[in-house]
């Protein structure tokens, strides 16, 4: 076992603890030391939770020492999830001004469901102000760094899940994705990012940024962990009516099949808008390995992106701006300009055209379904068009041209799929010249989230993007 | 300011409490014309009695 604890996976660690090898205390304890060491430079937390989280692995601990068996299959493993995941009676800033002190009153089901399942929470992640913005930028807690390196933006909205667990500050995190999310923050920290179909994870106790388009995912640090975890949190719930009541699998148990005769599809070049060049180089590479481990790959049609892109970005801002309207009038001075002037377009746009979208959701998906996905498990296309800008390239509050242009492409490959509701995953493939990790996505058929983390995994068995690490600088 | 934007700018005025900028009017009158275009144009295909549950009916049966 590494004798460095904060190295070894989620999934390590949990056996690691579970056969006593280790304790959550000594796991929560270097956890913390290094979320000492890279806080100042990264600023992934919100808020640290350190005597609470030292005290609930110490009663994991006793747990074990007690003769019992483990609570659940994250027993004692040390957790932290984006602010937007309600706990009772703990604040929930959502990244906001607005909720800097607001306190929950009922606690989200994924939470509930990791900690039946033994996790320890050690904190609450940063990211974009009302997880509108796919950067990391926030003014209101300071800019989250990439872990790779300080001066590059973090991706967002769940910027800090990113980067924390980059860094290897934590084993695992919650976010969430309502045009990339999860996935966008994933490719950039270099860690694997699930959005699962939508209904698969329920969304109660997660504040919305958009209902119809919001899922709550996961960032992990191999295709194993994030299985795990899944397992956990996937499911119907009382409390979400739009929850699936499909039962759910053992992720895990797919990660063992072989890919030879998988079907992959790649889009036309030509529909994905302009790639990078190292990022189409990055792609290409992680296609040839998956051909060698037996996979077939045909290139598919591929549906209008931007279509897409609009007809999800109609709803987000129709929904957004009945959720924010009362408190932009209210408190309009403490959304910030980007964030306010996201909101605003949703005011203006018919209540027609905003129902028309939701009712071509069913007709889009399905023409999705039958001319792209058909006759392939799966798609393999970029997560984001071009490699990971830096935090001043990406300045959220630039009004100029370019800077609004690069934060408009940046989604560009990842909205579609939250309007479609199919599940979609980045896996770490490489790096750029700069340094900074690359990410390719699948997306799959609904509900084959395990089709997805199976590919995953054959692919980090034989290649180690996932286990490269982020080095501190020291000046 | 063009007619979009002034109407724009007048029901911001309304709805928010506050005023908009003529350029941000005219940003705003712009952003909003190019999503009401694009579903505008992709809902040739809707049918009198799409709903917009057939969506989550539609994942929610999908084969395994």
């Amino acid at each position: 076992m590494n004798s460095d604890l904060t190295q070894l996976s989620l999934t390590e660690v949990a056996a690691a603890i579970a056969s006593r090898k280790t304790s959550s205390v000594e796991v929560t304890r270097a956890c913390l030391d290094r979320i000492d060491q890279w806080q100042p430079s990264r600023n992934c937390f919100i808020r640290i939770d350190r005597e609470a989280a030292l005290a609930d692995a110490a009663e994991c601990d006793r747990h074990l020492v007690s003769g019992n068996h483990p609570i659940g299959p994250l027993h004692g493993v040390p957790l932290a999830h984006k602010d937007i995941f309600y706990r009772a009676s703990q604040i929930s800033t959502a990244g906001s001004e607005i909720r800097r002190n607001w306190v929950a009153t009922e606690t989200a089901t994924v939470l509930s469901r990791l900690d039946a399942a033994g996790a320890i929470q050690i904190g609450t992640l940063n990211m974009s102000e009302f997880a509108a913005g796919p950067t990391g930028h926030n003014m209101h807690y300071g800019n989250c760094a990439n872990a790779y390196h300080r001066d590059y933006m973090a991706g967002g909205s769940s910027s800090g899940s990113g980067s924390a667990v980059g860094a290897r500050l934590i084993y695992g995190s919650l976010g969430s994705d309502t045009g990339g999310s999860v996935r966008l923050p994933a490719a950039a920290n270099g860690v694997v990012g699930l959005k699962p179909t939508y209904g698969r994870v329920s969304l109660h106790g997660a504040l919305a940024r958009a209902w119809s388009l919001d899922h709550v995912g996961l960032l992990t640090r191999t295709a194993a962990d994030c299985a795990r975890m899944l397992t956990v949190i996937a499911g119907p719930d009382q409390n979400d009516s739009t929850a699936s009541k499909r039962p759910v699998p053992d992720y895990s148990a797919s990660l063992t099949r072989s890919i030879k005769g998988v079907r992959i599809g790649v889009p036309d070049p030509a529909a994905l808008g302009a790639i990078d060049d190292q990022v189409a180089a990055a792609l290409e590479a992680s296609l040839t390995v998956l051909q060698q481990l037996g996979a077939i790959v045909v290139q598919v049609p591929f549906a209008d992106m931007s279509r897409l892109f609009r007809v999800a970005e109609t709803i987000i801002k129709c929904e957004g701006a009945s959720m924010h309207r009362p408190w932009l009038i209210k408190h309009a001075k403490d959304y910030t300009p980007l964030v306010r002037s996201r909101i605003e377009a949703g005011l203006l746009i018919p209540a027609t055209r905003y129902i028309d979208a939701l009712r071509l959701r069913k007709h889009l998906t399905a023409e999705f379904m039958d001319t792209t996905l058909a006759g392939v498990d799966v798609l393999h296309m970029p997560v984001m068009p071009f490699p990971v800008p830096t935090i001043a390239e990406s300045e959220v509050e630039d009004t100029g041209d370019a800077v609004r242009k690069l934060i408009a492409r940046i989604t560009t490959l990842t909205r579609p799929m939250n309007l479609l509701g199919l599940p979609a995953l980045s896996v770490p493939c490489g790096f750029c010249g700069r340094g900074l990790p690359i990410g390719f996505q699948l997306v799959g058929h609904p509900f084959q989230e395990g089709a997805l983390l199976g590919i995953a995994h054959a692919f980090q068995q034989v290649t180690d993007y996932h286990l490269q690490q982020p080095v501190m600088q020291l000046t | 300011m063009n007619k979009d934007a002034v109407m724009v700018s007048m029901l911001a005025e309304q709805l928010l409490d506050y005023p908009l900028s003529p350029r941000r009017a005219e940003e705003l009158a712009a952003e909003v014309k190019q999503l009401v275009d694009a579903v505008r144009d992709a809902a040739q295909v809707l049918q009198f009695d799409d709903a917009p549950a057939a969506f989550t009916t539609l994942i929610e049966n999908a084969p395994d």
